[in-house]
């Protein structure tokens, strides 16, 4: 049973980036996608994620086919199924740490209190000491972790990583990695990624190789 | 909210200065319009109640007896009469002018010295008619002695007085050197009804023609006042609406222009927050608020030195109105009205945004 199906996908800017593109991916599997700058990865990963729409082809999450879905369903969607983390951190700063971790609950219909929980990431991303600090003044790692606490703050099935750990050392990649697993063991990771360290770790391996998709 | 944070604060000072400044400028217009409204409709509806003659003497000496025998027959409740009963005082003519006991009220004088504050609202100066002329002691006004000479009164005169206890008395060319002001110009005559008042006003228009070579005169009736009230608050509405719509286009350009400012720096935050789930009405939503926060801050504040201008207002012209409840309303549906228009257009944008391309370029 596939959680993401895509049917003949294509994506052009001024220029063809993909073309023809099928993929499966199953609940609770690790997907890396890699290939050379350029190639498309995020351009897949944004479609994938419904944050950009194919120009051709279809896009099914959990078999609703998401074309026919109109702009605030796809919203609901994009809030109760994804969570993403991109290369940048993308955290707002005149928002605390805390605020920015619950950032997604804001939009939900859930009545969770999210508050333990949200604790609970702070705890396990060992940012508890910079509750107070402007996320600003933290470094790059630590703003991915609040990026990775945010993603994961609503429990998703699906975690769309784009190069997550480009700009960050081994050490922090690890950590990155094990706080994925650890945090929501039962969800589908979908990853581009340059590191070999990742690829290995990954249950299924793709890459984009003059526009199309080919499994490694 | 987020708009007292970090990097936005220099943008929200500047406008909360401008919102100040426009809210400001809305209440007061608002408590202004107020007061010279109660004004005029004060004024207004004194003059409602008489007809009002005003005259401009051609000559030096006016006999007014034909004119006041024609006007006598007019169907007044009270009227400031003139005749031409003669004082001398250095050889200059004054005229008299006669009322009813009802105008008279209790100011009365019998011979006693006249003071400046003797004089009636109409700017006329009381004696005592019951007294006879010969019996009746010279009138001293600032100094002045007035010796009565001749006949109290004269024949129309006397015909038109007759129903009458007291008369006023009032001198075009010396009423100006005793009180230092000018005479009256004018003759106000209330109709006995109001269904009267056309038919009074239609005979004394009748006897101002007939007398068009002694003064020149204009009248102006209760239906003339009604006219001139309408078209004065017509007038003052108007400009009060100008005013606002100005204030309001000040208000909403200084609004949205700060608010387009913002929105092109947030809107890698506006991205994100569609991406992780915000609809583009939550965005809407949240621009909203933040602008009628800053909107709300400024009406507080405005609120604050209105209150305080008004007050100083207040007891320097002697007006009644100040913020009313009504004022406090219509501020808030203007603040509210300024935060909807302006957060609009940075609004409208949000739907439009490519959200990967967004955040691929933060």
């Amino acid at each position: 049973m596939s959680l993401i199906k895509l049917t003949h996908v294509s994506a052009h800017y001024d220029v063809c980036i993909l073309q023809d593109i099928n993929l499966i991916i199953e609940p609770n599997s690790f997907t890396s996608i890699t290939g050379d700058s350029g190639t498309g990865k995020s351009t897949l990963l944004n479609i994938i994620g419904l944050l950009a729409p194919p120009c051709k082809g279809q896009v099914f999450i959990s078999h609703t086919n998401t074309q026919l879905l109109c702009n605030r369903k796809l919203a609901n969607m994009r809030n109760q199924t994804f969570g993403y983390i991109f290369q940048k951190p993308h955290l707002i700063s005149h928002l605390s740490l805390y605020e920015n971790i619950i950032l997604p609950t804001t939009y939900t219909p859930y009545t969770d209190n999210f508050k333990d929980y949200a604790m609970q990431l702070i705890e396990i991303c060992q940012l508890e000491q910079h509750l107070k600090t402007p996320v600003t003044y933290l470094s790059l790692g630590q703003q991915q972790r609040v990026s990775i606490a945010r993603a994961l703050i609503l429990k998703p099935e699906i975690i769309i990583a784009d190069e997550p750990t480009g700009a960050l050392d081994p050490n922090n990649t690890h950590r990155i990695m094990r706080l994925l697993r650890e945090m929501n063991p039962t969800c589908a990771i979908i990853m581009s990624t340059h590191s070999h360290q990742l690829i290995a770790k990954s249950d299924q391996h793709y890459q984009i190789h003059n526009k199309k998709l080919v499994s490694v | 909210m987020s708009y007292f944070k970090g990097m936005y604060h220099r943008y929200i000072w500047l406008t909360v200065t401008a919102m100040v400044i426009s809210f400001t400028s809305f209440i007061l217009t608002d408590y202004c319009i107020l007061n010279t409204r109660a004004q005029i409709n004060q004024q207004f509806d004194q003059s409602q109640q008489h007809i009002t003659l005003y005259f401009q003497h051609k000559s030096k000496t006016v006999h007014f007896e034909n004119f006041l025998k024609l006007l006598s027959n007019v169907p007044y409740k009270s009227l400031i009469q003139i005749h031409s009963q003669v004082y001398n005082i250095q050889n200059d003519p004054i005229f008299i002018f006669s009322a009813t006991p009802n105008q008279i009220d209790k100011k009365m004088y019998s011979g006693r010295d006249l003071h400046p504050n003797d004089i009636d609202p109409y700017g006329v100066v009381i004696i005592d008619h019951q007294t006879p002329i010969q019996k009746r002691e010279p009138i001293i006004i600032n100094d002045t002695v007035i010796k009565p000479i001749g006949k109290a009164m004269t024949h129309n005169a006397a015909h038109i007085l007759k129903p009458y206890d007291y008369s006023m008395q009032v001198s075009p060319l010396t009423f100006t050197r005793l009180f230092g002001k000018t005479p009256p110009q004018s003759i106000i005559i209330t109709p006995e009804n109001s269904k009267k008042s056309h038919e009074a006003e239609q005979m004394i228009r009748d006897c101002i023609r007939k007398f068009h070579n002694e003064f020149n005169t204009h009248i102006i009736a209760p239906n003339d006042v009604t006219t001139l009230k309408t078209q004065t608050l017509k007038t003052i509405n108007a400009a009060s609406f100008g005013l606002k719509a100005l204030i309001a286009i000040l208000a909403i350009a200084s609004l949205t222009n700060l608010n387009v400012s913002i929105y092109s720096q947030r809107q890698p935050e506006f991205a994100l927050r569609q991406a992780i789930g915000a609809k583009p009405r939550d965005i809407i939503k949240m621009l909203f608020l933040e602008t009628w926060s800053i909107c709300l801050l400024s009406g507080g504040i405005s609120i604050l030195i209105s209150l305080m201008i008004i007050s100083k207002t207040n007891a320097l012209m002697n007006w009644g109105h100040g913020i009313s409840w009504l004022t406090l309303i219509k501020s808030m549906s203007f603040i509210t009205f300024v935060s909807m228009v302006s957060s609009f257009l940075p609004a409208q944008k949000t739907f439009t945004i490519p959200i990967a391309h967004t955040l691929k370029g933060a």
